[in-house]
């Protein structure tokens, strides 16, 4: 999830920064929230389409993940991300959706012209729409690989599952979205 | 390189169902949200299909897609999928999250996390009184075994 430090010199220090937390070093659990946030919330996002949640599952897996620490066995970032995307699984299960809220994403614009900003919203809508019909399994695995450009091995470590299984997820969402999507823009 | 696709039919991963969208004004239909059988999602396993999922996962160039029946226009619209799944991609968490986040964390879930035997130990008359009949306990219990 970093690109400065290998994982396993990664994995030790956030050991230490979890050793830290837990000597009574609150202050220091903010270190892993810098240097895991992004990736989690991109997965939040690319999952629940929202910002607000997104920045809610966020917030509620970072303090899950504190209140348990303690617990952590092996790497701190596959521990938290399973608990965010258990998180966005159960968003999506349970909530009813009244609407998706791309459209309240206050980022700034990097389109050149308002025809253009127009076509991608239109675009973005449309494919949140298809990704909102996708079961769970399937828009997380797709997010994973287009929207987080994880590897199937990656993603399969990720997940507890095979490199197969996912593979198969993946197909059959890009089959679901081209299917939902391919009227209006091919 | 598609071992996926040789996963057994009477063996269906329980992911692999999804829904209609929910209604919703945006040309996309406004048919109610319904679960589907895995059946029908369109699985039309051509060679143009193998190849666009070659390509995805990189395998193969985009010249071979284009090549197939219907290439063109799913290159097109996988593009167009690719560049806003690139915008996607260069988000990045608001930073009132952050402090959003350390200031809902309890404030002393950790403080004097250590095992009992490396607590310290404040002395007051409290703790020497419960000391005290501590060691008069054992020393009678001691002094009973011995004068057996």
């Amino acid at each position: 999830m970093t690109s400065e430090t290998s994982p396993v010199d990664q994995a030790d220090l956030d050991q230490e920064v979890i050793q830290r937390v837990l000597n009574g070093s609150r202050d220091a659990f903010e270190l892993l929230i810098v240097r895991y946030s992004d990736p989690l919330y991109r997965h939040a996002l690319g999952m629940t389409g929202s910002p607000d949640v997104a920045e809610d599952i966020l917030q509620q897996s970072f303090i899950k993940a504190y209140a348990h620490l303690g617990e952590v066995r092996g790497r701190f970032d596959a521990w938290v991300f399973r608990i965010v995307a258990n998180a966005c699984k159960d968003w999506l299960k349970n909530i009813r959706r009244s609407h998706i809220s791309y459209e309240e994403d206050d980022q700034p614009s990097s389109y050149s012209t308002p025809e253009e900003e127009l076509d991608r919203n239109e675009l973005r809508s449309d494919l949140e729409v298809a990704l909102a019909a996708l079961a769970p399994a399937l828009r997380e695995a797709f997010v994973m690989k287009h929207v987080e450009g994880r590897s199937y091995e990656e993603m399969a470590e990720l997940l507890s599952t095979t490199v197969g299984a996912l593979k198969m997820r993946v197909h059959r969402a890009r089959e679901a979205l081209q299917h939902l999507l391919e009227g209006k823009y091919a | 390189m598609y071992d996926d696709m040789n996963t057994p039919e009477d063996h269906p991963d329980p992911a692999l169902d999804f829904e209609l969208p929910r209604s919703r004004n945006n040309g996309m239909g406004d048919a109610p949200a319904r679960h589907l059988p895995d059946r029908e999602v369109p699985v039309p396993n051509t060679g143009a299909v193998s190849v666009l999922h070659q390509w995805l996962d990189g395998d193969v160039g985009v010249a071979v897609v284009r090549a197939s029946q219907g290439g063109n226009d799913a290159v097109d619209l996988w593009t167009k999928i690719h560049d806003e799944a690139e915008t996607l991609r260069s988000r990045t968490t608001p930073l009132y999250v952050h402090k959003r986040i350390m200031d809902a964390l309890p404030d002393d879930k950790y403080r004097g996390h250590h095992p009992w035997y490396k607590r310290s130990i404040a002395m007051n008359p409290a703790v020497l009184m419960v000391g005290a009949v501590a060691f008069v306990a054992i020393g009678v219990v001691v002094a009973r075994m011995l004068l057996r």
